[in-house]
């Protein structure tokens, strides 16, 4: 079973743009699972549910538990790497005042859900957990910048928390809804439009909306996503 | 939690600046004095600065606000002699290595300011809600992940990425092109 590893930043995004079904389609089409742990089903669904600002969106990521898109896993085991993960990030950087706490229980929780079960993706919105993993140096860089004073890094912490996070590829909801518009997820939509406008419309406001909703993606990279999916460049 | 030096310092340090800029009535520079706590904030996550810069910000959003003065000039008196009490107080407390009274001064702050707020405007805890968001999202600029700093300043993940996605925090130079990126993810799902 190919699953990928979903944290609350992604489900906010696609949830705030009502795109929470592309999960579902692309399940059914590639059969990959999307799981969620227990932190991610409390931040995304109970705590939304709670403020009558984000009530409606608590409630589609209650849908998409409920019919299993989303497949909630919590398991005591999990709770434990987690914590071991947690504590072990949050001595990777550290500045002469004391070691940086990077990374929340629930980006634990997610890291430890991928390492229990052997998934090969994490799905995540949020900058810092992506750059943490991908590319710590360039983060250290710019927490060295904005603190006004030197990061450095915990070689040894850093290579036990690799040793203890199996290698991932990091996506973005903006990935998941490129790759569901390749796949054809948003013919039904287009279908009924008659203008050449269209297609280009379609992707630009996916894109931007979920920019705009807080997803990691810079202008630039907007714009050759655009051009990528428009063109096939 | 006990408070290390340099915060205490720090925050003893800020709050005479605020006093005096607030005389100049000078919401700028409260606001640019909030930043400067929001650097102990990431680094420490503790309580202290993170009232504190969520307290002077909204301080600098109150006094900024014209309407406030004119069409309430006795409360806005008021407001702004209560505020130095609290100011000294909390300079004192602050210059005390044992930090006895600094939480309660914090707390006293944080709540007249956003009484304040009430009584002047529509909005009901905007500023302070707004104060918190923003300091949210400087912490995750700061390289701290946004489900950690929406914790340390208590708020949701909701408000904080649906600021985030306004600012221009995400606009820093990647190493990983779109191109690759989405070969990744094609990969990926097959």
């Amino acid at each position: 079973m190919k699953s990928i590893i979903v944290d609350s930043s992604s489900i906010i995004s696609l949830s705030e743009n009502c795109m929470l079904w592309l999960l579902h389609k692309l399940k059914e089409i590639t059969g990959v699972h999307f799981i969620i742990p227990e932190k991610v089903k409390v931040e995304t669904m109970d705590r939304a549910l709670g403020i009558r600002r984000f009530q409606l969106e608590g409630t589609r990521v209650m849908r998409n538990i409920a019919n299993n898109t989303l497949e909630v896993v919590n398991k005591p085991e999990v709770k434990d790497m987690a914590n071991e993960i947690y504590d072990i990030a949050n001595k990777c950087f550290y500045t002469k005042r004391g070691p940086l706490k990077l990374i929340h229980e629930g980006d634990a929780e997610v890291l430890a859900l991928a390492k229990h079960l052997g998934a090969s993706g994490i799905l995540t919105d949020e900058r810092i957990m992506r750059s943490f993993i991908e590319d710590p140096k360039s983060l250290m860089e710019v927490q060295s910048r904005r603190l006004h004073t030197g990061v450095k890094m915990n070689e040894e912490m850093y290579k036990e928390f690799k040793e203890l996070v199996p290698p991932l590829v990091i996506l973005r909801s903006t990935e998941i809804a490129a790759v569901a518009y390749k796949k054809g997820a948003f013919e039904e939509y287009i279908e009924p439009i008659d203008d050449h406008r269209i297609k280009n419309l379609l992707v630009e406001g996916i894109m931007w909306s979920l920019k705009y909703s807080g997803c990691a993606i810079s202008e630039e990279e907007v714009k050759e996503y655009v051009t990528i999916l428009n063109t096939g460049e | 939690m006990k408070l290390p030096d340099i915060v205490r310092e720090d925050i003893h340090s800020v709050i005479v600046q605020v006093k005096k800029a607030l005389l100049e009535m000078d919401a700028k520079k409260i606001k640019d004095l909030s930043n400067h706590t929001i650097h102990n904030a990431s680094i420490f996550q503790d309580s202290f600065s993170i009232s504190v810069a969520t307290a002077v910000y909204s301080l600098a959003k109150v006094i900024e606000n014209e309407r406030v003065r004119r069409h309430h000039p006795d409360e806005w008196k008021k407001f702004r002699e209560e505020v130095g009490r609290i100011l000294d107080d909390i300079e004192t407390c602050a210059a005390d290595k044992r930090c006895m009274g600094l939480d309660e001064e914090i707390k006293k702050l944080v709540k007249l300011i956003a009484s304040a707020d009430e009584k002047f405007t529509e909005y009901m805890g905007f500023v302070m809600q707004k104060a918190k968001i923003k300091k949210g999202a400087e912490i995750y600029r700061h390289g701290i992940s946004l489900s950690k700093a929406a914790d340390v300043l208590d708020i949701s993940l909701w408000e904080l990425m649906e600021y985030v996605g306004k600012t221009k925090i995400h606009e820093e130079p990647v190493k990983t092109s779109v191109q690759e990126r989405f070969k990744k993810a094609e990969g990926f799902f097959g």
